[in-house]
């Protein structure tokens, strides 16, 4: 890797995300410790790290969630850590949650309605309704997620797998150029995954640049372009995901000795036999 | 040790539960499996008493349980370790700890059983005095299993120990379950991580739509090819 340059990059190697010497501390703990890392437009880039190692903190610090202490995040060239939450989603980062955050009380049309709505452009007047473009937005991004037939299902009682795919959902509304995922896959059975990593595809076919937080490690390792590990807030190892799973530093910290089963191929995706819940 | 006819629960019009049958005996090994929705952690739930159920039977060493508060579910040894982000955020974490062997019977072997959880999950002993909300999402997840770990139980229920932990973790922590289940205590599991609990002489329930459809030994259940391709991965 080469240090970060003052001048302008060329557009062979315009970062989309720049992180430079990130701190953030909470009282004496630094969360986050001078972290530098890039990601390039177009890029799948997964994150990894023991429990506490600041992954979550890190998401924050760039979404506006947090303030850093230190240090510059560069979106698109532009400097954001002073920004607030919805200027930085308005700039085009957007984001997910560990523990599914939806408005539990509004159908899945209405909780992407208001991803659409308010995060595609700032709305300093806000309408007295939701206007039609903003509808059609969401609705093609609930299809998009696999949530076309449920749009007028109310969120709150939605299985896990439906609010993972909700709040994609309602990122990919706000029409992102960085998907930010937090354990999108987390609790999470083996199809259900597998149709994860599918609509993970689609993102990024979509053009978008994804930049993923993950523990189960088959999700991880098959969907990123680069790997970086994280530990005590620092960057531990950054690289492919075939070199990052005989780094020893991150066999002792992260992976364990047990090994994982390989990564199998994806069965055959019939789309077909997914039993729904019934009896609702 | 455990019974559970013709169980029925849901969550107001929702109806979760259709009719579960489930026998667990002392010093087994029971592990629920089946897809998000369709009502493991409801099981869970209601047989600890966090939910009431709308009909059917739970007994517990032969005694109704059903409709019993979760308090004196848990008094009688039957532990559950719910999903989710549960601590107490501004009290400490080993306050934390502390709670989960108050007030039973298992209060004079805190000192003990405090050690055992720094022993497993080393982070909650170098943050014990540190406030529960600056923890990490993971870290939380530790905290609760390390708080369920501290009461005497006879049957510990949990609900997806793995979610959100460092791989490392995870398998300390089921090296530990290994030995719990190894002392003799009965063990009721909701894993995903299917992997995990292949190391386990367990029974295995698949419960779809409120139901439990289909039951066996481990390796029966490698053998079946649709669970295979659905839950296990191929």
């Amino acid at each position: 890797m080469t240090g970060i340059a003052d001048a302008p990059q060329s557009m062979a190697d315009a970062a989309l995300l720049e992180v430079d010497e990130l701190s953030k501390h909470f009282g004496g703990l630094a969360a986050v410790d001078e972290l530098s890392f890039r990601v390039a437009e177009g890029e799948t880039f997964g994150i990894a790290g023991p429990n506490g190692a600041g992954k979550t903190t890190l998401f924050d610090t760039i979404s506006g969630h947090a303030r850093a202490t230190n240090g510059r995040i560069l979106f698109g060239g532009q400097e954001i850590q002073d920004r607030s939450t919805h200027a930085i989603c308005h700039l085009g980062v957007a984001r997910t949650f560990q523990i599914p955050a939806v408005l539990p009380e509004h159908t899945v049309l209405g909780n992407v309605i208001v991803g659409a709505y308010f995060g595609h452009r700032p709305r300093a007047v806000p309408g007295l309704r939701f206007d039609e473009a903003s509808a059609e937005r969401a609705r093609a991004a609930a299809s998009f997620a696999g949530l076309g037939g449920k749009l007028d299902v109310v969120a709150g009682p939605l299985p896990l797998f439906d609010k993972k795919r909700l709040m994609i959902a309602s990122a990919m509304a706000s029409e992102p150029r960085l998907l930010m995922l937090d354990e999108p896959v987390g609790g999470l059975n083996h199809r259900e995954i597998d149709e994860i990593l599918e609509l993970v595809r689609k993102v990024r076919s979509a053009g978008v640049t994804v930049v993923l937080i993950e523990h189960v490690m088959r999700a991880l390792m098959s969907i990123s372009d680069r790997v970086m590990v994280m530990n005590h807030g620092r960057l531990l190892f950054e690289g492919t995901p075939e070199d990052v799973q005989g780094h020893e530093e991150v066999i002792r910290v992260y992976l364990g000795t047990a090994t994982e089963q390989p990564p199998s191929e994806t069965a055959a995706d019939d789309g077909e036999g997914r039993t729904e819940p019934h009896g609702a | 040790m455990l019974e559970v006819r013709n169980l029925h629960a849901g969550y107001g019009q929702t109806r979760v539960l259709a009719g579960i049958e489930l026998d667990v005996q002392e010093g087994e090994t029971v592990v629920v499996i089946g897809p998000n929705g369709h009502g493991k952690t409801t099981l869970l739930r209601t047989i600890s008493g966090l939910l009431t159920p709308t009909a059917g039977e739970i007994r517990f060493d032969g005694r109704r349980i059903d409709g019993a508060r979760a308090e004196s579910v848990a008094a009688q040894g039957l532990v559950h370790v719910p999903q989710g982000d549960l601590p107490f955020g501004d009290m400490t974490v080993e306050e934390n700890l502390l709670l989960g062997a108050f007030p039973s019977g298992s209060w004079g072997a805190r000192a003990e059983r405090i050690g055992r959880v720094y022993g497993l999950f080393p982070m909650l002993g170098e943050r014990r005095g540190q406030r529960a909300h600056t923890l990490s999402g993971g870290e939380r997840r530790m905290l609760a299993l390390g708080r369920g770990l501290m009461r005497e139980a006879r049957l510990l229920m949990l609900d997806e120990p793995s979610l959100g932990l460092a791989p490392v973790v995870v398998n300390e922590m089921y090296r530990h379950i290994e030995q719990i289940v190894a002392s003799g205590i009965t063990l009721l599991l909701v894993e995903e991580n299917f992997s995990h609990v292949q190391a386990f002489d367990a029974r295995v329930l698949l419960l779809e739509s409120g139901r439990i459809v289909r039951e066996g030994s481990v390796s029966d259940l490698l053998a079946d090819e649709i669970v295979m391709a659905t839950y296990l991965g191929t």
